[in-house]
């Protein structure tokens, strides 16, 4: 398009919306506002669980690589040896064996089947972030044999549902006697030193006790561990140290956090498409708010256009001046939509988060995906004002201006 | 008042087509026609029509027909009017009202398009022109002032009258000094920045004519500029056209049943029925 052409329709849709309807304008800036909200929202519900989950993962359960052993039956031997060989590579900064040394609990006539650990507390510290989420009581010490922590799904802390389950330890506190089947068939009684709430599912529903207890209980433990889990100094990559542990044993097999994440990713992807989904019916209703208030803005101004027509402006340029119009509703919602959302929505949702049943949920905006949803309201209303004002200018001028 | 051009038509239009062996309504009818054969016919009418004057003609319309259709009622508003307009002339039409004189002025103003005849602007038959051009056409030598004042609302008069300059490439402050100057001339320096329902009737219409005035066209229309107007307004709208057209040798032809416009045009001709025939106002 010529540039008097570009100037005509700058000209005329800025007077437009100076001097138009106040109203209308507002009304439709909000409502166009609303949708960009819509687009943002679930994105970045899904965002913010899927970086919960993540993150809760790797602090909790997996660490940033795993170690198993590559035949599952056996555990991976003379761990300690191997631990420190891990620990001494660049860019390691904590590695922890846990080794599974129970399998139920029981106390006060309720029990259930939960993993119970044995660990080296301090070692555990340093990859693990358990030892922060007591909810009562305290983390496991060095050289304790008779301690015991749980995790708050085992107890059903602050889950209602689950207190009510005959399985969860819901008589049990600090202090309490729980009594352990051991790996080898034979019961123990730890007293309950700590309950622990990771808000992670995967990790609640575990408990853990020191390698010295273990040590006492059962033959070759802690000189055999079944997992071995690592945690990355800042900034050093999961992927690189992956490949640095790998050559170090080859009765192993060592995973990176990407890997270890891929499930999650993949039930993840459901979650998106949905969102897309969602995402293109936002769209519809922009273009439908567009296509409306530019319909009726030319119903209105059938007349002017006739005129303008008349006296030598371009169809296109007319055309143009609707476009920039709606393009100007799309930019004026997304700012304001981004300022709801970033000002009052995110914050207030940061206070009350959602409740989901990996834990808790806040919303986390991405800028990438704010400006793509704004380009993709931006095109929407260009095109939904394109195609009325497209056809308006068809008409014959003296049917424009009769009416 | 200075004329500085002349009107010139088929003032014998019964002989014409008698002429040529057809009746008028032949020719309205026959719009669509071999264009080679139509062409033929008309350049001899084109030519006895500008043979009268020194100068080749403006504007020049041949064998004009246009029929407004209703349903099955239909309504034959120009009836194969010729006539040309020279560099500068003053002319109205004049006639009753449904005599056609607005039809016409659509059909000159590139407004609307005839059933069948050809229209030529400065050599330039703008019956083969795309919208496109003939829109550019508009823009670039003609000026149209409608009867009831046609202003865009939402703007000022200086933006309703640099639109127009804005369109042809001028610059935003070019076209704002272009309108401001020709406000001055039709006298409303000072109501630049009114919008145009704080204005009289009276001052929209000079509004238009400074708007239609703008790009300098060469030939200016205006139907029925004083219609809405009362009789003070008219003639202040009627000064300043004719002053204009004087002062900037713009040919102006508009359209008028109040015999008192008749006075401000050198020449005028009649509408009656679709046809055209020469009368003085």
């Amino acid at each position: 398009m010529s540039a008097p052409r570009v100037r005509v329709a700058l000209f005329l849709s800025g007077r437009s919306l100076l001097r138009s309807n106040r109203g209308v304008l507002a009304a439709t800036i909000a409502m166009l506002a609303l949708v960009y909200l819509n687009m943002l929202f679930l994105p970045a519900l899904i965002a913010g669980a899927s970086n919960h989950v993540l993150l809760r993962l790797r602090e909790t359960t997996t660490g940033d690589v795993a170690i198993v052993p590559a035949n599952r039956h056996h555990g991976i031997a003379d761990v300690e040896a191997y631990e420190h060989e891990v620990a001494s590579l660049r860019g390691v900064a904590g590695v922890a064996a846990v080794t599974l040394v129970g399998r139920e609990a029981f106390a006060g006539g309720s029990g259930g089947s939960w993993p119970v650990y044995a660990t080296e507390p301090a070692a555990y510290d340093r990859v693990f972030t358990t030892y922060r989420d007591m909810i009562e009581g305290r983390w496991l010490r060095r050289g304790e044999t008779d301690g015991i922590v749980l995790g708050a799904s085992v107890v059903g802390r602050g889950r209602r549902k689950l207190t009510k389950l005959r399985s969860a330890l819901s008589s049990v506190h600090v202090g309490s006697w729980v009594e352990v089947v051991l790996s080898d068939g034979r019961s123990h009684r730890f007293r309950v030193t700590g309950i622990f709430d990771d808000e992670f599912s995967a990790a609640d529903g575990k408990a853990f006790t020191t390698n010295a207890a273990a040590a006492k209980l059962l033959h070759g433990v802690p000189d055999t561990a079944d997992e071995v889990f690592v945690k990355t100094s800042a900034g050093a990559s999961s992927e690189a140290v992956r490949r640095e542990i790998t050559p170090l044993s080859s009765a192993v097999d060592v995973e990176s956090a990407a890997e270890l994440e891929e499930p999650i990713h993949e039930q993840l992807g459901s979650d998106r498409l949905i969102s897309d989904v969602l995402k293109v019916v936002s769209a519809l209703v922009a273009a439908i708010t567009i296509f409306m208030v530019t319909y009726v803005d030319l119903v209105n101004r059938r007349r002017q256009i006739g005129i303008e027509r008349a006296i030598g402006i371009r169809s296109s340029a007319i055309v143009a001046s609707y476009c920039m119009k709606a393009l100007a509703y799309a930019t004026l919602a997304m700012l304001l939509g981004a300022l709801i959302f970033e000002a009052a929505i995110v914050p207030l949702v940061a206070a009350h988060p959602f409740h989901f049943p990996n834990g808790p949920v806040s919303l986390r905006p991405s800028g990438h995906e704010m400006l793509r949803d704004g380009v993709l309201l931006g095109i929407v209303a260009v095109l939904a004002a394109w195609i009325p004002a497209g056809r308006s200018v068809r008409m014959r001028i003296l049917d424009a201006i009769w009416g | 008042m200075t004329v500085s051009g002349k009107l010139s038509h088929m003032t014998d239009h019964a002989e014409l087509p008698r002429r040529r062996g057809s009746s008028r309504e032949d020719r309205c009818e026959r719009d669509s026609g071999d264009d080679g054969e139509r062409e033929s016919s008309r350049g001899t009418s084109c030519r006895s029509s500008t043979s009268a004057f020194s100068r080749p003609p403006l504007l020049v319309a041949e064998h004009l027909c246009k029929t407004y259709r209703h349903g099955k009622l239909s309504v034959a508003a120009l009836r194969d009017v010729t006539l040309s307009i020279a560099s500068g002339a003053t002319v109205c039409i004049g006639g009753r009202s449904g005599s056609g004189k607005s039809t016409l002025l659509r059909q000159l103003g590139l407004i609307d398009t005839p059933d069948a005849g050809r229209i030529v602007i400065e050599g330039e038959d703008v019956g083969s022109l795309s919208q496109r051009a003939r829109g550019e056409l508009r823009l670039r030598k003609l000026g149209y002032v409608f009867q009831e004042y046609a202003l865009l609302e939402e703007l000022t008069a200086q933006e309703n009258v640099a639109l127009p300059a804005l369109m042809r490439g001028a610059s935003r402050r070019q076209s704002r000094r272009r309108a401001l100057k020709q406000l001055d001339l039709v006298g409303l320096g000072e109501r630049a920045h009114h919008r145009p329902k704080e204005l009289s009737g009276g001052e929209q219409q000079r509004v238009a004519i400074a708007r239609a005035l703008v790009n300098e066209p060469r030939i200016l229309f205006a139907d029925e500029p004083t219609a809405n107007l009362d009789s003070a307004s008219a003639q202040v709208v009627m000064r300043t056209l004719a002053a204009l057209s004087a002062e900037l040798r713009v040919a102006v032809v508009f359209v008028s049943h109040e015999p008192d416009d008749r006075d401000y045009a050198a020449l005028t001709v009649t509408m009656r029925d679709g046809e055209l025939s020469e009368g003085h106002g």
